[in-house]
């Protein structure tokens, strides 16, 4: 199914119409952020951000365009909720002022609509799990001898560690254990953490970001990329 | 957790099984045998108020894809996808909600592309990659354990699987 002429037709605006510029540079000093915090993301996402934000955006002439630009905060949609509620790791990637935004004010205004988009869309992008974490702050190593009726998890519970971590530092431990034995441990706590990135593709993107909703998600992002970018006329391209 | 009694689950299982005297007991319960699309907009009923689907998008798609089969029990898996009204670019929430032989809720697992193809006994083969918030691994076959309650990812060829 081929893309719809009257959206290449809005999106072909955006070439010469320097409006559609409005909101670079809150893409790069977003970017620019999560760069810095997240130093293991190497693929420069400004001009596949900006792509995004003209597709849900539908440009300056679309009422969108100047509340909720990149189309999170919707009525229904399930994005704002994950950020709302710091789950599916969000709160990994949120800085506090995001967070304290997302709560408490509405994000029907460009600026913060785009940041909390951009949090959503990083969110989606991360791949993460629970896993023991061990206190930076405390890294002494801590030793415990079992009594009658312990297990590892209830010894976990009463020590603030993990039965990870007592596995780990004890193998012996993996089996039974046994009143008298002595178990070396760290405190740690199981917290989610990133492993790794998904790769800023338009696929990626289109998948994570859209949610399946429209079929034609990753042919548009290609399309602005491909046929619109290169042939802009501006001069403070992000 | 949220639970609910979905009563029925509708016309598709005569689909499946050509006949209703053909079905497993646990498919029936105090108000007798489905009737056909009544059942089903009694399910959509019972999936709003779980809140596994939301008034304020558009129900685009709901289906009975298969029956999970854990531990001698059938669990239905049922695929719903819905659209958020009035956006630009319209934004999917697409789910795999599985209930159990009670029809209680028993998980709902999002996806963006691979959908639900086919259950195997307590597998779900998908189409495509499946991405489940929590796991390093992705996958194209979701397993389930423990009543159901616990899933794991696995990739399998599909093609060994096809009737070719």
């Amino acid at each position: 199914m081929p893309i719809d002429k009257r959206w290449i037709d809005t999106m072909e605006r955006g070439i010469k119409d320097s409006t559609w510029n409005s909101y670079d540079n809150i893409i790069k000093s977003e970017v620019g952020a999560y760069e810095k915090k997240f130093p293991a993301l190497k693929t420069k996402v400004n001009w596949l951000l900006k792509a995004l934000l003209w597709s849900e955006s539908g440009g300056p002439s679309n009422s969108a365009w100047k509340t909720r630009t990149m189309q999170i905060g919707n009525i229904g949609d399930a994005g704002y909720g994950v950020l709302k509620s710091k789950s599916e790791g969000s709160d990994l990637i949120m800085n506090d002022t995001l967070k304290k935004a997302v709560a408490s004010d509405s994000i029907h205004t460009p600026d913060l609509n785009i940041k909390t988009a951009i949090a959503y869309l990083y969110t989606r992008m991360a791949r993460s799990n629970i896993q023991s974490v061990m206190d930076i702050k405390d890294v002494k190593i801590y030793e415990y001898t079992v009594v009658t009726g312990d297990n590892l998890d209830k010894i976990s519970k009463n020590m603030a560690t993990t039965t990870f971590e007592l596995k780990r530092l004890n193998p012996a431990a993996s089996g039974f254990i046994q009143p008298g034995q002595k178990l070396k441990y760290h405190k740690a706590k199981m917290k989610r953490v990133i492993t790794g990135w998904l790769e800023f593709n338009t696929q990626n993107m289109s998948d994570r970001y859209n949610g399946g909703g429209d079929k034609l998600y990753t042919e548009k992002l290609k399309y602005i990329l491909d046929k619109i970018f290169p042939v802009l006329v501006r001069t403070n391209n992000p | 957790m949220k639970t609910f009694n979905v009563i029925i689950l509708g016309i598709v299982f005569f689909a499946q099984t050509g006949c209703a005297n053909e079905l497993p007991k646990s498919y029936f319960t105090q108000i007798g045998m489905p009737e056909t699309l009544q059942d089903r907009s009694r399910l959509v009923k019972l999936l709003y108020e779980a809140e596994i689907l939301n008034k304020d998008r558009s129900l685009v798609h709901l289906s009975h894809t298969c029956n999970l089969a854990i531990n001698n029990h059938e669990y239905p898996v049922i695929n719903t996808r819905e659209l958020v009204k009035g956006a630009m670019t319209p934004r999917g929430v697409n789910q795999i909600v599985v209930l159990n032989y009670g029809y209680q809720l028993v998980k709902t697992i999002e996806y963006s592309t691979a959908l639900p193809l086919f259950c195997e006994g307590n597998k779900i083969y998908l189409h495509g990659d499946l991405i489940v918030d929590g796991f390093s691994e992705t996958g194209n076959v979701l397993v389930f354990e423990d009543d159901g309650y616990q899933i794991r990812l696995l990739n399998e060829d599909l093609n060994k699987k096809l009737p070719l």
